[in-house]
């Protein structure tokens, strides 16, 4: 009985850990600071102004499946970024035939922050490539040869000064009687992938990181954790390469060729649901408002004085349990607002608050995340 | 005791995290209200006299009631038909602060020696400061009452906290009419005498 307890509390631990770790922390900010309000007559209702709340994702680095000021690809295959991404600018081109699929942007570089990219100097199109392209196509091509134009378009000097991955299968094609193309049709094709490999990296970090994948035979994968790195080059011709988080100080730049390459998870959230609860207290740690130096409060203990409204519900007795809201859909990467509203009406008891009372009250916000 | 140390680590790791994840859920924002003073008053009459102690008949006793800036003015004429005469004003006060009650007889020295008015407060009210009604009618004769008879007394000045006041309460004021008192050398004709109430609100620091 005591172990098991002892399990259940260890499970109990490791799922708050995991929900803590999976969650989409938010943030919540009132606009105002503090409201002040005279209550003019106390026979009447007073509404307060309403409290402007912004509620925002809050990502950390780690949470982001790619971040990189620049993002530049040539692609005739298929890239996929998925949510959330960090990023400022996606350059190049994609031709007929290819896809490509990006999640959310948030701006890499920071408000106020001036950053100087060389987005511009990119200009490579597939027309750069078409011969080598063809090379690879029919197996004319050497593998070092190959390679030392890929870096050299890289912009690679010294191969030292970088994580080079290769992996490069330029024999010739020959004729199957089953074959699978790149969009998924199985029968009769040009393309052929039998027989592929699957390789997993853990993580990469390194100033230039660049990774190299060449098979006209089959349709190689390679699975990467995590890539960091001031430069990644990634050369993709007719193989799978996933990626789950890539942080590229100055750019990523992709050459996919019949290729596909998914970065990021497809699982990550479209959007959030969130609760919003707010609690009432004193200074003294009582429901309601407090008399400054005084013995009297406001607190729906005589008469029902407070009330409040999310949005433009209808207002609802505001109890010592305090109020919820549940937010749904909320956008990933914008600010969402919610406003709250108190309203006091104290027309059944306005002669037990003297003229001149000062009533002192903290409404604390919490939001959490339903959903990660 | 080896598999109670790995729990408790992950317990205070699991404290600390949680701390740091939710620490930026939250935001506060005071609220700070401040009440403003209302002060009203109104005045007005039963409009119908009791005259000696009969509250079928009346006397043909003239009664008129005026709320203005300066107060509420009670106007009473006596019917001059030899008979006790009694009328019954009422005033309600609105407020949420302390105020001083003031009401007097304008041109005091002119007033009908036979006429009083007092503050006519409910017994029920103050059994804890009086325990009889002899007690009662003495502090109202020693306190509360205004005119020449039984006692000269030309004004009355009281505090709210004085009266245990209650705001959804009016303050009833009577006005009596005695032509029984006997004061020689008065040859006053019936004419009319107002009984003034001023209230002043204390503002809220005074108070």
């Amino acid at each position: 009985m005591q172990m098991k307890g002892k399990l259940f509390f260890l499970l109990l631990i490791i799922s708050i850990l995991t929900t803590a770790l999976l969650g989409v922390e938010l943030i919540i900010k009132p606009v105002q600071t503090e409201i002040s309000e005279e209550i003019e007559d106390p026979r009447f209702e007073t509404i307060l102004p309403s409290v402007d709340l912004l509620i925002t994702p809050q990502y950390t680095l780690n949470d982001f499946s790619l971040i990189s000021p620049v993002f530049e690809r040539v692609n005739t295959g298929k890239i996929v970024l998925n949510t959330p991404l960090k990023i400022d600018s996606i350059i190049g081109n994609t031709y007929s035939g290819a896809y490509e699929e990006y999640g959310n942007c948030w701006s890499f570089t920071q408000e106020g922050e001036k950053t100087v990219h060389d987005a511009d100097m990119f200009t490579q199109t597939k027309t750069t490539w078409n011969e080598p392209l063809k090379q690879i196509q029919n197996g004319e091509i050497q593998e070092n040869k190959l390679i030392d134009m890929i870096l050299e378009k890289c912009g690679i000097q010294d191969e030292d000064d970088a994580f080079v991955y290769r992996s490069v299968n330029l024999d010739q094609r020959h004729e199957s009687t089953y074959s699978m193309d790149m969009q998924g049709n199985v029968g009769h094709s040009d393309n052929y992938f039998l027989n592929p490999n699957t390789i997993r990296l853990e993580k990469i970090n390194n100033h230039k990181v660049c990774l190299i994948l060449v098979n006209n035979i089959c349709c190689d994968s390679l699975q990467i954790n995590t890539i960091e790195a001031d430069e990644i080059y990634i050369f993709n011709y007719g193989c799978n390469i996933a990626i789950q988080k890539i942080k590229a100080d100055k750019k990523v730049r992709i050459y996919n060729f019949y290729g596909n390459i998914e970065i990021g998870s497809k699982f990550s959230p479209k959007n959030i649901n969130a609760t919003v609860s707010v609690q009432l207290l004193s200074d003294d740690g009582e429901f309601g408002f407090k008399e400054k130096g005084g013995e009297t409060a406001i607190n729906n203990k005589d008469a029902e004085n407070i009330f409040f409204k999310w949005n433009s519900d209808e207002y609802a007795l505001f109890s010592s349990e305090g109020a919820k809201k549940e937010l749904t859909e909320l956008p990933l990467m914008q600010t969402s607002q919610a406003l709250f509203t108190l309203k006091l009406d104290l027309s059944q008891n306005w002669f037990e608050f003297p003229a001149g009372a000062e009533y002192r009250g903290t409404l604390f916000f919490t939001v959490e995340s339903l959903s990660n | 005791m080896m598999i109670k140390k790995p729990i408790i680590l992950i317990a205070v790791l699991a404290i600390l995290l949680i701390t740091v994840v939710y620490a930026d859920t939250s935001a506060t924002i005071s609220i700070g209200l401040t009440i403003s003073e209302i002060g009203e008053y109104s005045g007005e009459d039963d409009g119908e006299d009791k005259g000696n102690g009969d509250d079928s008949e009346g006397t043909g006793s003239s009664t008129q009631t005026q709320t203005d800036d300066e107060g509420v003015a009670f106007s009473f004429t006596p019917s001059g038909n030899g008979l006790l005469e009694e009328k019954e004003y009422r005033m309600r006060i609105i407020t949420n602060t302390e105020f001083e009650l003031e009401y007097f007889w304008e041109n005091y020295e002119q007033i009908d020696p036979r006429l009083s008015a007092f503050l006519n407060l409910e017994q029920e009210d103050y059994t804890h400061e009086f325990r009889t009604i002899s007690e009662f009618e003495q502090f109202i004769n020693n306190a509360l009452l205004v005119g020449k008879n039984p006692v000269r007394r030309p004004k009355v000045k009281l505090q709210s906290s004085e009266l245990n006041f209650e705001p959804d309460k009016e303050l009833k004021f009577k006005v009596v009419y005695d032509p029984g008192v006997i004061v020689e050398g008065f040859t006053g004709t019936n004419k009319e005498n107002i009984l003034r109430v001023i209230v002043t609100f204390l503002p809220p620091s005074e108070s």
